[in-house]
């Protein structure tokens, strides 16, 4: 019987949310920090990635539209949307894959609540989303439709989103930190990801027998909660059923991980 | 404020991974094969780090732990900070726990003096209002003047270290964990330096120090615990040279 810590190291996994929660010094400041970082010396800093994205969706966009004999201007701002957030996934999951791994002297320094590793990462993202967000202003204003109200139903849809993503970025890098096999599994998985959603083609494009590729992914599902309001479109309830039930799975997979695993962590690294 | 550090039986055992035991393949085929290659996927090779220990340790106690180089000391020390849960035993740990282990953990070359205040200040568990309060009085303590608004990486080791040293030392602290004690900078900061850190012991209830020094055990503890291969060999009390501190009762 291993009895352990009683005030002071979480006693039940809710517990440890809470504290990674109320701590946020140790993940909103320390991220941001993390982002200044890296751009030190740069003088554009992380305006770069909006640069690269931007001459990606540009010449991608150009290309799809032509090899898919579609309307540039109907095209361009559903790619650049679809793009953008896709990139915000993929950067998420890329970087759980060395979710803990990459905090290595940290970890095996104090006991800090391991929710916070994942929450640093994800408001990384997060704020190089918000670069590269530009872009989808800037297409949807001059090329797309416009703004309209609708546009404000992607906030709730972008909250449900990331915590999604934060639960499966958590599970996942409990997972590469245990079996490292798992890390170019997740990685290729993430490319294959980008293929198989509607993001540079549409669901309605796909010939009717290949349509369940994106009725049955959930991964557009919940693109979609987010994507159509910036395009204008309300998202289908079946959307918001899925993206709430990915949200519950996510979220029942990674507390029971957590649970599993938060003992053992620190001698996996 | 009452510390209390109670430990029975703790053990703690490091698994030793190699590439077949953390490969997923070989978990997914010793599933679908029955167990054939059993004896290569499931058998796990452990090192085990401490065994059996059993101690209390109590406000006042100045606890120095003896022993070779693997006896265990820094792994304890681990433990007790709660990095290592332990994988038999209980352990009881109350108080606020201040680890003075590797002082430079948190601390980023590339960035400000100042930005490091705060970088090691959240590894050492303050909150950045604490670290607010406490800025001015550790940047006067470093003696570093306008450096701290320089990277890190242009200063000298000795400047990095009474950095660290000042940030991790400004903590109020129940139970404080070192790994030898510490010695920063040159002669005339080292005194400063010593004298900060002797009232930093002094102020909380339980100083647990791993040392190979005789001299330093004799000097700071009350108590010293001499380990070997995981175990404890002896747990005697000793009585310190100088008068004893009144932080007992605190």
């Amino acid at each position: 019987m291993v009895k352990y810590g009683v005030k002071l190291f979480y006693s039940s996994v809710r517990r440890e949310f809470l504290a990674a929660l109320r701590q946020p010094e140790l993940w909103a400041l320390l991220a941001w920090h993390d982002i200044k970082q890296r751009y030190r010396r740069s003088v554009l800093g992380p305006f770069w990635l909006t640069i690269s994205t931007a001459v990606l969706i540009s010449t991608l966009g150009a290309l799809w539209s032509t090899l898919f004999k579609m309307n540039v201007l109907d095209y361009l701002p559903y790619f650049a949307a679809g793009n953008v957030i896709w990139t915000y996934i993929a950067l998420q999951m890329n970087e759980a894959t060395t979710g803990f791994t990459q905090f290595e002297h940290l970890i095996k320094q104090r006991r800090l609540p391991f929710p916070t590793y994942l929450l640093r990462l994800l408001v990384r993202s997060f704020i190089i989303f918000l670069h590269n967000f530009l872009i989808v202003i800037l297409v949807v204003s001059f090329v797309g439709n416009g703004w309209s109200w609708v546009a404000l139903i992607a906030i709730p849809g972008m909250l449900l989103l990331s915590s999604i993503l934060y639960f499966i970025s958590l599970g996942c890098a409990i997972l590469c930190t245990r079996y490292r096999d798992m890390v170019p599994v997740v990685q290729n998985l993430v490319t294959v990801g980008y293929f198989l959603s509607p993001i540079m083609w549409k669901a309605e494009s796909l010939p009717a027998q290949h349509s369940w590729v994106a009725g049955l992914n959930p991964i557009s599902h919940v693109l979609d909660i987010v994507r159509a309001p910036l395009l204008g479109q309300v998202p289908a309830l079946i959307n918001w059923l899925v993206s709430f039930g990915m949200l519950a799975i996510s979220a029942l997979i990674a507390t029971w991980l957590l649970a599993r695993a938060r003992n053992r962590i620190a001698y996996w690294i | 404020m009452s510390a209390l550090i109670k430990a029975s039986q703790l053990g703690v055992e490091f698994p030793v991974f190699n590439a077949s035991h953390r490969s997923l393949k070989k978990r997914v085929l010793n599933a679908t094969t029955g167990g054939r290659i059993a004896s290569d996927a499931g058998t796990k090779v452990s090192v085990r780090a401490l065994d059996g220990l059993n101690f209390e340790f109590r406000p006042g106690d100045r606890v120095g732990l003896v022993g070779h180089n693997g006896a265990g000391k820094t792994t304890l020390l681990r433990v007790l900070s709660g990095v290592y849960p332990p994988s038999r035993g209980s352990l009881e740990v109350e108080g606020r726990i201040a680890s003075l282990t590797d002082i430079s953990v948190g601390i980023d070359g590339e960035a400000t003096g100042f930005e490091n205040i705060f970088l090691r200040g959240v590894v050492m568990g303050m909150s950045q209002r604490e670290i607010n309060e406490k800025m001015d009085e550790i940047a006067e303590f470093s003696e570093l003047g306008d450096y701290l608004n320089m990277p890190v990486r242009t200063y000298s080791s000795g400047m990095q270290l009474r950095l660290a040293f000042s940030v991790s030392t400004s903590i109020q602290a129940d139970i404080i964990l070192m790994d030898e004690w510490l010695s920063v900078g040159d002669a005339s900061f080292n005194e400063k330096a010593s004298k900060r850190l002797q009232d930093m012991v002094e102020n909380s209830s339980i100083l647990i120090m791993a040392s190979h020094s005789e001299d330093t055990i004799k000097r700071l503890c009350n108590r010293r615990i001499s380990m070997g291969h995981g175990k404890i060999i002896s747990d005697i009390r000793v009585d310190m040279p100088a008068a004893p501190s009144d932080v007992v009762s605190a």
